[in-house]
């Protein structure tokens, strides 16, 4: 369980405003093993969607590059390689779900056509072959009648089953990684359970490691095994899931976790409390020198400014970036 | 703003500046009488005293060319400025409310498209007799279904928007919807229609003239004087070079300062 | 019974269709969004209408401002008929309430100012001069906590969640009585998501505003709201106190809707008895006879595929919509004067028939 699948090495990415460059990830490093769900946690602005797609080198080419680090990939450096060759690794070893679901398929071809499409470039299978492989993928992530369904288009579809069939569109060539980015922030709840139910099946069913990027505590709760946690382009936390839960060791993972929705427990009957972060999240090129969540931390002291705060390994195997990481005791979920 | 900051555009800009600026101080400048003819030197060479040299009756060409712009001007503006306001109006009328007012109009916008514009603005004349303001009117009048065509799009497409219903909700009278919410969120695409179309309504008003159906004698537009040229074609080509590239340089800026605007708007 | 005071918007029988034309001549096709929907809000107090995508809440919410219209039933607010009126009289109707959509990004025009924007009702109505009205706008903007000096931003320089509570101060710079927020939440991130919720929370307890909370999410709802009340597929399926409703759900899609919130904690999270609901929401366009839920509900029972069930009161004062809770299928149901108060013959779920655990 232990096998490092991918490994990100200090990355750097900066994006371009207007003539300068402003830096949007800075020095992350992230593992993810083989057969995890690995959990990547931040809101709008963290960097968390540019990691990934720099890891599948998708990034706007003209205005987001990688400035620095190293993405590891069975002895290849992904950032450095040709984009034949990544191409290739894109099809063949890593996949993505994408975050809008009815946006993300062609509207003018069938579902069979745009499945088929993905296993004929990348297999070379004929074309009964191909039909035969999306009729068994389609089944696989739950579409009821999936041979009925293989002519009709993306609009026939609800929203759920878009994202099953661009599941399946991702499965169609036995990943090893599969980056989910935000699978069901557009989605409704009920759907939500099932898609997530899909991923942590098919994902233990073929041996697949998944890098699960959401801003929702809840979907990590529900999903993950292991949770990293991004904040204005840094990693501020790194821990296996219920640890994280139980513990969190940076003050924003902790804020994140009292922030989530969550049903009340018959028994609690004092005035609901809405946990908010004051503030909002700097901008790139904003950063102070010291913790860049110091502005809007509740536990800030003047040490936290004056020097760049080490994201420091702790005994238990995980990691956090806090100056206070070894006075603070900071609550999480009771359990 | 950065499109609008390329050279392509400041020079047009400047160009169409300046010739806006000669035709206002026409009057004021050291020019000789666009009218007075000199028949004992007609069709001359440029020279020091007649710039552009003299046309058949011996006028000074340079400051026929000058006074030649403000109608040349006047007109493209004119017209573009009566399209647009019917334009815009009927064509956002039409989007706004749908149903078989726009049907009826989008009906029409489209069978009057289907006419070459330029035999259009010809028959009009025909009927109408010539001069500059129905040459105004009958280039305006070709112009309109561009507009409403525009207008209407722009206005469908931002029907839907939220903010259109949460005017409704606050119980926003419609007019005060079309005119604070659907006006000013069209106003980009109209604005470049209008600048694409105000190069093309220079070269109707030059054709129309041209053919003698435009501005009457003795007054001269850029496409009159081309028209007269046209007769002493071998005696004096000269006279029919000026007009051209006058007529050439304004359409060019007019038509780079709507692309311009374009490019700006998709960005 | 007491009476009580006369509630802020008491909406009855709303329904709403729309109808589909087709290509081919004759053959349209009419769906029935929102069926027969009763509703009561009284003062000071939150309703959550909770749905999933294309449950007809967002619809219930249009029908009662009049931005689609009712096919048949009743919006009173304050007692007067919103759908009777026209011209002036709706206009001024309109003052009482408002709405916060869900897309703070499409919701305020991006041509006006911060300023335009807030005190765009005070303008319509005529309320006040240029003068007033820009106090106005900077005391607003105190209260939903923006600062002054960003009156004369435009849109597009805010956050989502400065946005929204621009959209919030703009809602209530009339004084309405009822606010309908549409999702209003589901666009933010978490930490500001929160933001907003406490900020509706102060402003019922300054104002006395009352609420319509809509969203797909219980969790959302759950923490403001007084009253809950679950739609599906265009009709309520249970209604009544949100503690009662949340802490119990009886109707078995009220149920999956609980148990689709996921908690907070991988051990909580993992080990709970869960009820996943497989396949789509009903289409309204597609509705089978019977109960709209039968085509998902892991308890469907015959008399689900062709009788609809009627919403009852169970004696709590909560009303379920479900043939699980009716007594025995006899052919005329009892009136709504007698309600069931355990001892009858109602059938109670079993939770460990709940659907699939893990």
């Amino acid at each position: 369980m232990t096998t490092e699948l991918l490994s990100i090495d200090r990355l750097s990415v900066e994006a371009r405003v207007g003539s300068t460059w402003l830096p949007v990830v800075t020095e992350a490093s992230l593992t993810v093993r083989t057969g995890e769900i690995l959990g990547l946690v931040g809101e709008s602005g963290s960097g968390k969607t540019v990691t990934c797609l720099s890891i599948l080198g998708l990034l706007p080419r003209h205005d987001v590059r990688v400035c620095g680090g190293a993405i590891r990939y069975r002895e290849r450096d992904l950032t450095r390689i040709r984009p034949r060759e990544l191409e290739d690794v894109r099809g063949r070893s890593i996949a993505m779900i994408p975050q809008e679901p009815s946006a993300s398929l062609n509207p003018a071809f069938t579902v069979g056509d745009q499945l088929g499409e993905v296993l004929r470039r990348h297999e070379r299978l004929s074309r009964a072959q191909a039909r035969q492989r999306a009729v068994k993928l389609l089944d696989d992530v739950g579409i009821p009648a999936a041979a009925g369904r293989l002519n009709d288009y993306p609009h026939h579809f609800s929203g759920g089953m878009c994202q099953r069939v661009l599941i399946a569109m991702a499965l169609a060539c036995n990943p090893e990684l599969i980056i989910a980015d935000e699978p069901t922030t557009a989605l409704d709840v009920t759907v939500q359970a099932q898609i997530l139910d899909l991923i942590r099946d098919l994902a233990a069913d073929r041996g697949a490691s998944v890098l699960l990027v959401t801003h929702d505590m809840g979907v990590v709760a529900d999903a993950c095994d292991r949770v990293v946690v991004m904040y204005a382009g840094q990693i501020v936390e790194q821990a296996d899931i219920v640890p994280m839960f139980r513990r969190p060791r940076h003050p924003y993972t902790e804020r994140l976790l009292a922030a989530t929705p969550r049903m009340r427990r018959p028994d609690e009957t004092e005035a609901p409390v809405f946990a908010y972060i004051p503030g909002s999240m700097p901008r790139p090129g904003s950063y102070g020198t010291g913790c860049r969540f110091a502005p809007r931390c509740a536990h800030h002291r003047p040490e936290c400014d004056d020097h760049e705060i080490a994201l420091l390994a702790l005994p238990e195997g995980n990691e956090a970036r806090c100056e206070r990481v070894n006075d603070l005791d900071l609550a999480g979920e009771r359990g | 703003m950065q499109t609008l900051r390329r050279p392509s555009v400041t020079v047009s800009l400047g160009v169409l500046a300046l010739l806006a600026l000669a035709a206002i101080l026409a009057p004021v400048l050291p020019l000789a009488d666009p009218l007075k003819g000199d028949l004992m030197n007609s069709l001359q060479s440029p020279s020091a005293s007649h710039l552009l040299g003299t046309d058949t009756l011996g006028r000074d060409v340079l400051s026929r060319m000058i006074y030649a712009t403000r109608i040349s001007l006047t007109v493209a503006a004119g017209a573009v400025i009566v399209a647009l306001a019917l334009g815009a109006l009927l064509g956002t009328l039409a989007g706004y409310f749908g149903g078989k007012f726009d049907s009826i109009v989008s009906f029409i916008t489209d069978a009057y498209l289907a006419f070459p514009p330029i035999l259009l603005a010809i028959a009009i004349l025909g009927a109408l007799g010539r001069g500059t303001v129905n040459t105004v009117g009958a280039i305006a009048f070709i112009f309109v279904p561009r507009f409403i065509r525009v207008a209407r799009g722009a206005v469908v497409a931002r029907k839907g928007e939220v903010y259109i219903d949460a005017a409704k909700v606050i119980g926003a009278p419609t007019w005060w919807i079309i005119r604070r919410h659907v006006l000013p969120n069209i106003a980009a695409p109209i604005i470049v229609q209008a600048a694409l179309a105000a190069g093309f309504a220079m070269l109707a008003e030059a054709s129309l003239s041209f053919l003698g159906l435009g501005v009457q004698a003795p007054a001269a537009s850029w496409g009159s004087m081309l028209g007269d040229a046209s007769q002493q074609i071998y005696r004096q080509p000269l006279l029919m070079i000026w007009p051209g590239i006058a007529i050439a340089i304004c359409v060019f800026c007019f038509n780079l300062l709507g692309e311009a605007m374009r490019d700006r708007m998709r960005a | 019974m007491t009476v009580p005071d006369e509630p802020v918007l008491d909406v009855r029988n709303l329904s709403v269709s729309f109808t589909r034309r087709s290509l081919i001549p004759g053959r349209r096709r009419t769906s029935l969004v929102v069926d027969d929907v009763d509703l009561t809000v009284h003062k000071g107090r939150t309703l959550g209408l909770v749905g999933e995508s294309g449950s007809g809440k967002s619809t219930t919410a249009k029908a009662i401002v009049r931005l689609v219209d009712a096919q048949a039933g009743e919006v009173r607010l304050n007692g007067v008929d919103l759908l009777s009126l026209r011209g002036e009289a709706l206009k001024r109707a309109r003052r009482s309430v408002q709405m916060v959509f869900q897309d703070p990004y499409s919701s305020l025009d991006p041509t006006m100012t911060i300023t335009e924007c807030i005190a765009e009702p005070l303008t319509v109505h005529r309320i006040g001069d240029r003068a007033s009205r820009v106090t106005a706008v900077l005391d607003l903007l105190d209260q939903v906590g923006l600062p002054r000096s960003m009156a004369d931003l435009m849109p597009s320089q805010l956050s989502g969640g400065q946005r929204q509570r621009v959209a919030i101060a703009r809602a209530i710079c009339l004084h309405p009585d009822l606010v309908l927020c549409d999702e209003p939440v589901s666009a933010l991130d978490v930490s500001t998501q929160n933001r907003i919720l406490q900020m509706l929370t102060d402003l019922r307890a300054s104002h006395g505003i009352s609420f319509v909370l809509i969203s797909h999410n219980l969790a959302a709802v759950q923490q403001l709201a007084d009253d809950v009340a679950v739609m599906y597929c265009g009709t309520i399926v249970e209604r009544g106190p949100a503690q009662v409703v949340t802490a119990d759900p009886k109707h078995p899609y009220t149920r999956a809707l609980v148990s689709a919130v996921p908690y907070p904690d991988p051990e909580v999270q993992r080990t709970r008895t869960r009820v996943v609901l497989t396949g789509d929401p009903a289409n309204p366009a597609d509705r089978p006879p019977g109960c709209v839920f039968q085509g998902r509900c892991p308890e469907v029972m015959p008399v689900c595929r062709s009788v609809v069930p009627r919403l009852a009161d169970d004696g709590t004062g909560r009303s379920i919509a479900c043939h699980l809770y009716e007594p025995a299928p006899a052919p005329q149901s009892a009136p709504q004067a007698q309600p069931h108060n355990g001892a009858g013959p109602v059938r109670k779920l079993r939770p460990d028939t709940a659907g699939k655990g893990r």
